[in-house]
């Protein structure tokens, strides 16, 4: 049916955008940290609007959308990642430019786009809502106009991500041709009444969207772009970049994946397999090479979607109840991992609004000058090595756990071998930070107080979903149980 | 309840540390020992019962805190309280007024929470979690002089093996526990593994954390190189605890894994022939701290290989030769401390005649060599006996008898070499400036070796307290230990005869021997572990650097290329394997006007690539768009040919004015570069041509105007259809372009904002 009411929050996204551009232009000498602050707080008005559909029924509008469980966890992910970005924005960009409506105003459509493709159930809608936050992030990338590496970085973020669009969507109207429908019901239903054996024009499908989604998230072969976008883009962005940018390519796989496209898994599911084993060995061992810090982070989170992509392949391999399993630890470790990155990029923000230098080097004897931000870096790097108490550990366990079919062991082993070798190019950065003279005149020094408190939350965030796991896993096993509800996903597979 | 306590108190005196350390003199001294002691008191009168609590986790998972005390965490419990105490009385003395021992004070705190945790847990993940946080723990202590790089380097070499050997451990646990269906050590325990077809990995995995962790051959390089650490670090750390974490695992696990040839042969191997390099190797080194390290590696190989053993007595004395080598190496390792703290030195070649100027710091290296070398009344000459008796029998036993003999030997020259030889003859040049150490260096020590030799004496309430409920955790079932002194002239008694002889002879003739027995085992570098381990991570560093060159050199052009490729590779692949199902050849008549359309298409593309001059490739471009153009009329789709011709023509002129700039004519690339980037061409396009093939093999589709017309009254209430569409079918589309005005309207606005205030300048 069509329930205009099911969209509140992303009306409160897009309003505000809009508004917050007609702020600036109507009070000029407005503060941009004010604008900062603003649109924290809407993105927080953002966060309960979501959750006031916490829990009921699943609505769909006319079979495109839904809002179930699951968009309402995405949703207050997109709301808490736009929260953070803002805070981490407030000084830098005050510093920076004079005009930054449109920065805040992109963030807010980008997020509203992230819950989007979490709530699309037809391709071609989860594809504009794709488009929605990629054309945003284009823009916030090159943001600086006047500065060159900004704008390489768009440039290339721009080429190869059209190119990867163009790909999607080939992959999209072939789909289309073989099934004679776009919503992830009907495609479901066509791929198990399939007749035939092994059909190329469906492995192409498969092929070119995983190929356009990998992209998205910024799977190997498809990550070219990643760092430098990383390195060029406002150092808020980078954050953004590397949490809700995978959150929401996630967020469409996980639907799309259990509930189109689970009725024929042997097709597609040996494909996942190997992407998720050439990012996992790739983005660890390129990143063991890296002297930026931002350069490491894109590389190590590169890796981090390679550990993602393992549960997706346990979607193909596993049946209905694994399925369920493995994204629900999907869910926890995606959780877990955004909130270790925003905490690094809290205190590297803060790091770098003082030094204004973002090699790794950069961050020599800050244990001296702020013991405090070097804290929050290791725990975060620490819980992106998987060690134990800190977020990655136990959500990285589950997640292994889940996967580990007697088909995927080969890739849980590389995953687990490699989350080792991660911890090297981890201790490098703490080198630096604990073992290393600050450089010459370089005094300690005060943190903003948002900046500090944001750090501190999610430092904590960290520790505590690594000590005690259990209320966020049970948020993300509702949500992972909207997928699987009754119509969602009857696990019939395609005989033969 | 208490057992949290237990495992949850180090850590707040950790946190506490740096606070302490600002306290004055005994006081200090006094509220670092509280807590270990109290703790230790508490384990020694604890009443005999398995003590459990527990704490859910995660309880979907199956994930809980759980910790227990049965009899083999109980004896380890006691060693980390009791050492610890130890060294929370020394650790003020041997860092005197620096404010960094605080942080030292902290780690060893930090460390000592780990292990607690690590012993009691009675959940494998628990024990995983701790186990790190042992790793990390030990990480920073060796690091701990951060100035010195070789510290650092060893602090990460120590890490890495052992993080790997944990790791593989978690994944040997894992498939375990997945066989079992459940974490818990009870789970794992009654589960029947043996038969099971994931033994062999599981045993190979278990075994590979316990061999980095406890420096068993090949990977007991990183222990010696561990002695960067401070003294109170490696005699806590590195002899009596930590590395002992390998054989409690494996002893924790004997029960269920063990007792098959597999086990036997593996453990039994690897400890014996660990004991014999470290025995081997420590007489090969000048430096005390060193050598003791070396004869650490030994022991803790005899440990594997007792636990290894499939005999009756070995239980027994696997648990009492654990209690007696914490007794005799830590008191060693912190005398040895003394000794620096004292003369400056540890090397041995420089230590003459010591005895009248450090006569405390002598009598707990005496009392410490006497355990070491097993000389009766000691504990260790007990844990001796009782591991040569287990291993008195035919082969495979025989073998490790031998080993042990050999062993013992070398531990009994390197005990001499330490604990006589330093102290003895007339005092050298750096003996005549020494001085004794402080108090809180040798009481604790004195204490610790006193007990060793005594708690030989006191058998009976040793055996029972510790030995015993140790050695039935280990066996699997009740077992009453029992040691005499005297056995009568068997096999045994001659051993440890022989051993002690050979071992007199060998520290006489030591300066002589040394360099002969250096130069014996110097192997080529190719042979040795630590070179391997270089060798890995050099190629490691290797990799990545040539990734990095071939990957991501940051050419667009190649990033494209890239992701081409590796898509028409994956996509291709399984194309090949299959007989191309699906793929048929559209028969039509083809009309004369279709063939000139597909061959302005055909040149057009050819041309825009042969060409070198700028503008007329965009002229070729434009060629295909017209084509594509005309395609769209011949199967009469206006509405698509009008908007490609508007995209088309508007490409043609943003690339003209874009090129305006660019010197017209295109460089002419190398031969091999446009034969590569034909080759790509054609793969490109043969996969696009062969997809199209594939696609129009489908049955056409039902039009959706048939949908909207049909419902348009019966659902919306409105004849006008395009109205319906715009404010009820798609009145969300409609809510968007809305919300596009208003952004544009913004626009405007500021547009007109602008130009007022550049009037305004």
């Amino acid at each position: 049916m069509r329930d205009y009411s099911l969209f509140v929050p992303e009306y409160i996204a897009a309003g505000a955008a809009i508004a917050i551009v007609a702020i600036e232009l109507i009070w000029p000498r407005l503060r941009k940290d004010v604008l900062a602050y603003l649109m924290a707080a809407v993105s927080l008005g953002w966060l309960a609007a979501s959750l006031a559909y916490l829990g009921r029924d699943p609505k769909e509008f006319m079979g495109v959308l839904v809002v179930d469980d699951f968009t309402t966890y995405f949703r207050a992910l997109a709301a808490g990642i736009v929260f953070v970005t803002c805070l981490l924005s407030a000084q830098y960009l005050r510093r920076r430019t004079r005009e930054a409506s449109e920065y805040y105003g992109l963030l807010l459509t980008a997020g509203a786009g992230m819950s989007l493709m979490a709530a699309a159930r037809e391709l071609l809608t989860a594809y504009l809502a794709l488009e929605l936050l990629s054309f945003s992030l284009y823009i916030l990338v090159g943001f600086f106009r006047r500065d060159l590496k900004s704008n390489e970085a768009s440039l290339k973020y721009v080429l190869l991500g059209g190119f990867a669009s163009a790909m999607l969507l080939y992959g999209i109207s072939l789909l289309y041709g073989l099934t004679g429908n776009t919503t992830y019901d009907a495609v479901a239903e066509a791929l198990a009444n399939r007749s035939g054996d092994t059909d190329v024009a469906a492995i192409a499908a498969f092929v070119l969207i995983i190929a356009g989604l990998g992209f998205k998230v910024s799977a190997v072969p498809f990550h070219t772009w990643a760092p430098d976008a990383y390195t060029g883009a406002p150092v808020p962005i980078t954050a953004f970049l590397s949490t809700a940018s995978k959150a929401a390519g996630f967020a469409l796989i996980l639907r799309l994946f259990t509930n189109a496209f689970h009725t024929d898994p042997e097709e597609w599911r040996w494909l996942v397999a190997v992407v998720a084993a050439l990012t996992i060995v790739f983005g660890n061992l390129v990143a063991i090479q890296q002297t930026n810090f931002r350069r490491l982070i894109a590389y190590s989170s590169i890796g981090q979607v390679g550990y993602m992509l393992v549960p997706v392949a346990a979607l193909g391999y596993g049946d209905g109840e694994i399925a369920h399993a493995a994204t629900a630890a999907l869910l926890l470790h995606l959780t877990g991992y955004i909130i270790s990155t925003l905490a690094a990029f809290s205190a590297f923000q803060a790091a770098y609004d003082r030094t204004g230098d973002d090699t790794i080097p950069g961050l020599r004897g800050l244990a001296e000058t702020q013991p405090f931000l070097a804290m929050v870096i290791t725990i975060s790097l620490f819980s992106f090595a998987g060690l134990p108490v800190f977020a990655g550990f136990a959500t990285k366990l589950f997640m292994f756990q889940a996967s580990a079919l007697p088909e995927l062991m080969w890739l849980v082993g590389i995953a687990v071998a490699a989350s080792f070798v991660s911890l090297y190019y981890y201790l490098m950065v703490m080198r630096q930070m604990y073992l290393f003279d600050p450089p010459e005149g370089a005094s300690r020094f005060r943190v903003t107080p948002a900046l500090w408190a944001a750090a501190a939350a999610l430092m904590l965030g960290t520790i505590f979903v690594g000590a005690y796991p259990q209320p966020l896993f049970d948020a993300a096993d509702g949500a992972a149980s909207a997928l699987f509800q009754e119509g969602a996903a009857p696990h019939q597979v395609r005989e033969r | 309840m208490e057992l949290f306590a237990l495992v949850g108190a180090p850590f707040l005196v950790a946190a506490a540390a740096p606070l302490i350390w600002r306290l004055r003199g005994p006081l200090r001294a006094a509220a670092f020992v509280a807590v270990p002691a109290a703790a230790f008191a508490w384990l020694w009168v604890a009443p005999s019962g398995d003590e459990r609590a527990e704490l859910p986790w995660v309880t979907e998972l199956g994930l809980r805190l759980v910790f227990e005390l049965d009899g083999l965490s109980r004896l380890f419990a006691l060693l980390i309280t009791g050492v610890g105490a130890v060294i929370a009385a020394y650790t003020p003395s041997y860092f005197g007024k620096k404010r960094e021992g605080g942080w030292f004070a902290a780690a060893v705190f930090a460390f000592m929470g780990s292990m607690l945790g690590a012993v009691c847990a009675a959940n494998v993940l628990t024990l995983f979690v701790f186990w790190e946080l042992t790793s990390l723990a030990s990480y920073a202590l060796i690091g701990f002089r951060h100035t010195d790089a070789s510290a650092r380097e060893s602090a990460l070499q120590a890490l890495f093996v052992t993080t790997a050997g944990g790791l593989a451990m978690l994944a040997g646990l894992v498939l375990w526990g997945q066989a079992a269906g459940g974490y818990d050590l009870a789970d794992l325990l009654s589960f029947d593994l043996r038969s099971h077809h994931r033994y062999p990995a599981v045993l190979a995995l278990v075994l590979a954390g316990a061999a980095t962790k406890s420096a068993q051959v090949p990977f007991h390089f990183w222990l010696p190189n561990a002695m960067a650490a401070p003294t109170p670090a490696s005699a806590y750390l590195h002899s009596a605890t930590m590395v002992k974490l390998g054989v409690y695992l494996l002893a924790r696990f004997a029960p269920a894994l063990g007792g098959t040839e597999a086990w036997t042969a593996a453990v039994g191997t690897l400890g014996g022939m660990t004991l014999v390099t470290g025995a081997v190797l420590a007489l090969t080194t000048r430096d005390a701290k060193r050598l003791l390290a070396y004869t650490t590696v030994g022991a803790l190989g005899a440990m594997l290989l007792l636990v290894g053993l499939d005999t009756p007595g070995a239980a027994k004395a696997a648990a009492a030769f654990i209690l007696a080598h914490a007794l005799y190496k830590a008191p060693l390792f912190l005398a040895v401390g003394a000794i620096e703290h004292g003369t400056g030195t540890r090397d041995l070649g420089e230590l003459r005649g010591l005895a009248g100027r450090m006569p405390a710091t002598c009598a707990v290296a005496a009392l410490g060599a006497a355990g070491m070398a097993g000389v009766p009344p000691t504990i260790g000459f007990l844990a001796k006996e009782a591991a040569l008796e287990a291993a008195d029998g035919p082969f495979p036993e025989a073998l490790a008898f031998a080993a042990l003999g050999v062993g013992g030997a070398g531990f009994a020259a390197a005990a001499a070499l330490v604990g006589l030889l330093p102290w003895l003859g007339r005092a050298s040049a750096r003996a005549r400036s020494a001085h004794e150490a402080p108090f809180g260096m040798w009481a604790g020590p004195l204490l610790m070796a006193a007990a060793g030799a005594a708690a030989g004496l006191l058998h009976p309430e040793t055996s029972l307290r510790l030995v015993s409920p140790a050695a039935s955790a280990i066996a699997g079932e009740t077992l009453q230990a029992k040691f005499a002194f005297w056995h009568g002239w068997n096999a045994p008694v001659m051993a440890t005869a022989a051993s002690l002889v050979a071992g007199a002879a060998l520290a006489v003739r030591w300066d002589a021997l040394r360099p002969a027995l250096a130069a014996a085992t110097a192997k080529p570098g190719r042979l040795r572990p630590e070179a391997w381990y270089a060798a890995a991570l050099a190629a490691v560093r290797r990799g990545a650097t040539v990734t990095v060159r071939a990957l991501q050199h940051g050419k667009l052009r190649w990033y494209i290329a890239t992701s081409l490729a590796a898509g028409l590779a994956l996509a291709l692949l399984p194309m090949l394997r299959s007989d191309a199902a699906g793929l048929s050849i559209p028969k039509a008549e083809w009309r004369v006007y279709e063939l000139a359309v597909c061959a302005l298409i055909v040149v057009g593309a050819l041309g825009a690539a042969a060409t070198r001059d700028r503008i007329f490739a965009i002229v070729c471009l434009g060629a295909v768009g017209l084509g594509t153009t005309l395609v769209y009329v011949i199967f009469s789709a206006p509405d698509l040919a009008l908007t490609q011709l508007l995209v088309d023509t508007l490409a043609v002129i943003v690339f003209v004015l874009a090129y305006y700039h660019f010197p017209r004519a295109l460089p002419q690339p190398p031969r091999r570069t446009i034969l590569r980037d034909a080759a790509f061409a054609a793969a490109v396009g043969g996969f696009v041509t062969l997809l199209l093939l594939g696609a129009s093999a489908q049955p056409a589709r039902e039009r959706i105007s048939a949908v909207f017309a049909e419902r348009s009254l019966t659902e919306a209430f409105g004849r006008n259809v395009v109205n319906v569409i715009l404010v009820d079918f798609r009145a969300l589309d409609t809510l968007g372009e809305i919300a596009v005005l208003a952004a544009a309207g913004v626009g405007v606005y500021g547009l007109l904002k602008l130009r007022r205030a550049r009037e305004e300048e």
